[in-house]
């Protein structure tokens, strides 16, 4: 058991995909223009990231070497595909304001980079719980991120007006400058927090 | 490695059964998900027909919503693919409702409009697809939009045929008929002022021949 809280806490923290892995960014950027865009969009990551982990670990010993690339994308566009219709019979709305961006999981690099780096070489339980982490990883970006654009760009959280009707909202936040603006902050401010606990450590 | 991963022919098999059973799993899903997806489709114009002709349909569930529609509505194919839907209450048309389509800046934008009873007022509009710039263009497709052309003139009178009705830059709005675009989104409203000014001269021409 503390050999996967170890390994969870790894992956969320220590080797955070997107803050210190600098893995699947694109998205990370494009999507998080609101914080339901983000949610589901994490949940998405989270679910795909762990379904492909497990099936290419359960694989691992039957993939030829010299394919395994394409066996992955495989792997990962089969869940993707399945999530996006899910979502489109089950949250519709959801699908409509998503739009191609589910479909992009598939070119996320996040999942491929971990069943290629991580489920290929390890057995199933281990790959469930580093596709859980990373998903989780990737989410704790995305949340804050999709919180405050939404908050500072269109005045809202989760489509609930709260700022005043008055105060002219940040129009550019929403566009991809803002987005990178707001990742670098939350990049500098969490590998700051990293850098004080190696310090302190030592 | 084994001997199995060496031989050529092996990796030939691995893709053939992968493939096979990845396309038959998503052939599975998409047979099981696919009647509910073209469900929510349908519904979805249903209910985007009715919210626009008065009615509102928050408190209807999807089968209501048809039996609704099938009896207080007719539609009308006025040209391939070009429907004209008609609310009817007590043997009189209370409302007219068209479809709007054309291009947007980064693809289709569709939706639908309305007229009442006075053919050259806007009743309401309603965009129900759109692929613009999230959070900047996209916005055309959310209510606090559109809503402003509620009660807007088309034409400035019953007969005429000139559109007067305009999307303008933000704070340039200088009349009633005209309508603010959307802020850093300029190429998004210009582009949405044009297919509604197509999509309102036929309408114009239709309403004009049935009186």
């Amino acid at each position: 058991m503390r050999f996967y809280t170890r390994l969870l806490k790894q992956t969320i923290w220590h080797e955070n995909p997107i803050f210190h892995q600098m893995l699947g960014i694109c998205s990370a950027l494009a999507v998080t223009t609101n914080l339901k865009n983000g949610l589901i969009m994490s949940l998405a990551v989270i679910v795909i990231s762990m379904a492909t982990n497990v099936t290419v670990s359960m694989l691992k010993t039957f993939i030829p070497r010299n394919i395994r690339l394409i066996t992955e994308m495989i792997i990962i566009a089969t869940f993707v595909i399945i999530f996006d219709q899910l979502l489109k019979a089950y949250y519709y709305q959801m699908s409509k304001t998503l739009g191609p961006y589910v479909g992009l999981i598939i070119t996320n690099c996040i999942i491929l980079g971990r069943s290629e780096a991580f489920a290929l070489r390890n057995r199933v339980l281990p790959s469930l719980v580093d596709g859980l982490g990373n998903g989780l990883g990737y989410a704790m970006l995305l949340l804050p991120i999709s919180f405050f654009r939404e908050l500072l760009g269109a005045g809202s959280i989760a489509g609930h007006q709260v700022m005043p009707a008055n105060l002219e909202p940040a129009r550019a936040i929403l566009l991809a400058p803002g987005a990178f603006l707001l990742l670098g902050i939350f990049i500098w401010i969490l590998r700051g927090i990293q850098l004080h606990h190696a310090k302190e450590a030592e | 490695m084994s001997k199995r991963k060496k031989n050529n022919i092996y990796p030939l098999i691995f893709v053939f059964i992968l493939t096979f059973t990845t396309a038959s799993l998503l052939m599975g899903v998409q047979a099981w998900l696919s009647p509910r997806i073209k469900t929510n489709k349908k519904m979805e114009k249903l209910r985007s027909i009715l919210t626009i002709s008065g009615i509102d349909t928050d408190k209807i569930n999807n089968s209501e919503l048809e039996k609704i529609f099938n009896k207080t509505f007719s539609k009308t194919e006025l040209k391939p693919g070009f429907w004209r839907y008609q609310r009817n209450s007590q043997n009189k048309t209370i409302a007219y409702i068209y479809p709007l389509q054309g291009k947007g800046l980064w693809g289709p934008v569709k939706g639908f409009l309305s007229t009442g009873p006075k053919k050259w007022k806007i009743k309401d509009l309603i965009i129900t697809y759109q692929e613009e710039t999230p959070g900047l263009g996209a916005e055309i497709a959310t209510s606090s939009f559109y809503q402003k052309f509620r009660g807007k003139k088309i034409t400035p009178k019953p007969d005429s045929s000139k559109i007067v009705l305009q999307v303008k830059k933000e704070g340039q709005t200088r009349n009633k008929n005209e309508v603010d675009g959307i802020t850093g989104a300029t190429q998004t409203s210009k582009r949405f002022n044009q297919l509604l000014t197509n999509s309102l001269k036929m309408i114009v021409e239709d309403r004009k021949e049935l009186k």
